[in-house]
């Protein structure tokens, strides 16, 4: 088991945003993370990543605890994720943004061996043409895709992707979907995503959960997920399935 | 990558000229060039933190005033070489700094703003008190040999800075800073220990204050709580950086620079409206070029060479 997540509640005034969650996940898994808007899936993710501070319960990550580790130790221990609105430094370069996250990452590289590794990162996500380009110039498909190879870049044994194919035209959730898969034999890693597309959903999980109202209501196989009966009560809604 | 080598050898060239004419030149150019040498040192050290890091600083000068005290109380009561006293008063500073921002670097924002501003009146308080210190009275210090030594150590001292801004930036420390200032939550992400390099870019940029306080206090042969602990100096630092480019090597220097000569040639022509054009002068600068002179001469080039191009 790599990631395990016991009883998380978080609170936000008097807003339940994880009611004790619960999760477990293999290493090599991809986890499809679905549910309503305001379910608490990128809650889910700021906890696990050390954004917000649990106000209870226990997350572990490789046997040992992480809960309310500063989040710069757990990104060193191996956990990257990328944000629903990417997040890049709009003032310097694609291949720079991508260097300091490879430069800070628990390999202790150096400088040099930093734009290395940017570099093939860079051209893994395909925007080698646009390394040299301000982060503020790329459009908003480029800028989640830079999120994506910056996240990579700190060497993760566990990547969290919150919502990178929703907003992209075919032909880039094709290219997106393919480079997750990608993504995920090369190195060999457990990834979380987000996503409202459902047909993402059910090609890329080997599992999903789905959440509602700060719980997890349903767990299983992408096809066993869309016949649950609660899950097309609060998400998917009743045309989906007859669809 | 051209242009930067041109404005290295242009600097390298305003280095050995000010090292030609400060024994020939006459005691109101002599302090002038002290004064600009002075702001320089606040301008570029200010930088070192807060205009790579986007912390705005409005203490800077806490440092310049304990650099002044260390070294002056080195000098007058344990009897040290003065040079020796400088030093330690830098690293006095140095270490205030790594203290205080143990505290005042959780801050952000306009807190963080306050917070220094706010303990900078703490330590003038404490220097007015300090009955040790005399006090308001002031220390009088055994006065430098000669002003010309007081510009070639000036100049060493801004040299210093400018090397070590430029070595900070193409370091680890750099690029933290860079990061934080553009998201200090993505940058936490990302592995970055934010803390550790803020308070890392603290230190280091409180030591060069700390020195041109006690060469102040060597030079003027008098510190007093008010002179060396005057806000001033901190808003001048920041001003002068903004002015040039903060974030930027070279954009302090040039902002410093071009401003202390504006400002020399307006005090002298227009004394009482001097103030005023300068204020409006340095108000239309910032609103018009938010990323000081540097950035618009670097925006300007590069919108004309990629014309070019196509």
């Amino acid at each position: 088991m790599i990631l395990e997540v016991k009883d998380a509640i978080k609170k936000f005034g008097g807003i339940l945003a994880l009611n004790k969650m619960s999760i477990s996940m293999d290493s090599a898994e991809i986890l499809g993370l679905v549910g309503p808007n305001g379910a608490g899936k990128t809650t889910l993710i700021n906890c696990i990543s050390g954004y917000y501070k649990l106000d209870s319960g226990v997350i572990r990550f490789m046997n040992r605890s992480i809960t309310n580790l500063p989040a710069h130790v757990i990104s060193r221990l191996g956990i990257a994720r990328t944000y629903q609105i990417p997040r890049p430094n709009p003032d310097i370069t694609v291949l720079d943004n991508v260097m300091i996250g490879a430069l800070f990452s628990q390999d202790q590289r150096n400088i040099r061996d930093a734009y290395v590794v940017a570099e093939g990162l860079v051209k893994l996500v395909g925007l080698s043409t646009k390394r040299e380009s301000l982060a503020k110039n790329l459009t908003l498909v480029e800028k989640k895709f830079l999120d994506l190879a910056r996240a990579l870049s700190t060497n993760p044994k566990l990547l969290m992707i919150d919502e990178l194919i929703a907003g992209l035209n075919p032909v880039e959730a094709e290219q997106a979907i393919n480079l997750i898969k990608k993504i995920r034999y090369d190195y060999d890693l457990a990834i979380i995503f987000i996503e409202h597309v459902m047909s993402a959903v059910m090609r890329l999980s080997d599992r999903v959960i789905v959440m509602h109202e700060g719980k997890k209501i349903a767990e299983g196989a992408p096809t066993d997920i869309i016949r649950d009966e609660k899950v097309v009560e609060v998400y998917l809604g009743r045309g989906y399935t007859h669809a | 990558m051209k242009s930067s080598i041109y404005s290295w050898i242009l600097a390298l060239g305003c280095i050995v000229l000010l090292v030609a004419i400060i024994p020939f030149s006459s005691g109101y150019i002599q302090t002038f060039i002290f004064n600009t040498l002075m702001f320089l040192i606040f301008a570029a050290s200010w930088n070192i933190f807060s205009g790579y890091s986007g912390y705005v600083s409005l203490g800077h000068v806490t440092f310049f005033g304990v650099g002044a005290y260390v070294a002056a109380f080195l000098i007058t009561k344990a009897g040290l070489a003065p040079p020796i006293s400088i030093i330690i008063g830098g690293l006095a500073a140095s270490a205030l700094a790594a203290s205080i921002g143990g505290v005042v670097l959780r801050l952000r924002g306009a807190y963080f703003s306050i917070a220094t501003f706010g303990l900078n009146e703490v330590f003038k308080t404490i220097a007015v008190n300090m009955q040790k210190a005399e006090g308001t009275l002031g220390i009088v210090v055994p006065p430098i040999p000669s002003r010309a030594l007081s510009c070639y150590i000036a100049l060493i001292i801004a040299l210093i800075t400018v090397l070590t801004t430029f070595f900070m930036e193409r370091s680890r420390i750099g690029y933290a800073l860079i990061s934080i200032r553009a998201d200090e939550k993505v940058a936490e992400g990302l592995g970055i220990n934010t803390f550790k390099y803020k308070l890392i870019a603290y230190a280091i940029g409180s030591f060069f204050p700390g020195l041109l306080g006690g060469l102040f206090a060597w030079h003027a042969a008098y510190i007093d709580p008010h002179s060396v602990f005057t806000p001033f100096y901190s808003f001048y630092s920041m001003i002068f950086s903004i002015f040039g480019g903060v974030g930027t090597v070279l954009g302090p220097v040039i902002g410093t620079t071009i401003l202390s000569i504006f400002q020399e040639l307006l005090w002298a022509r227009l004394s009482y409206l001097y103030l005023l054009i300068y204020g409006a002068a340095v108000a239309v600068i910032i609103l018009y070029m938010p990323k000081g002179l540097l950035g618009a001469v670097k925006y300007v080039s590069s919108t004309l060479l990629s014309k070019k191009v196509r």
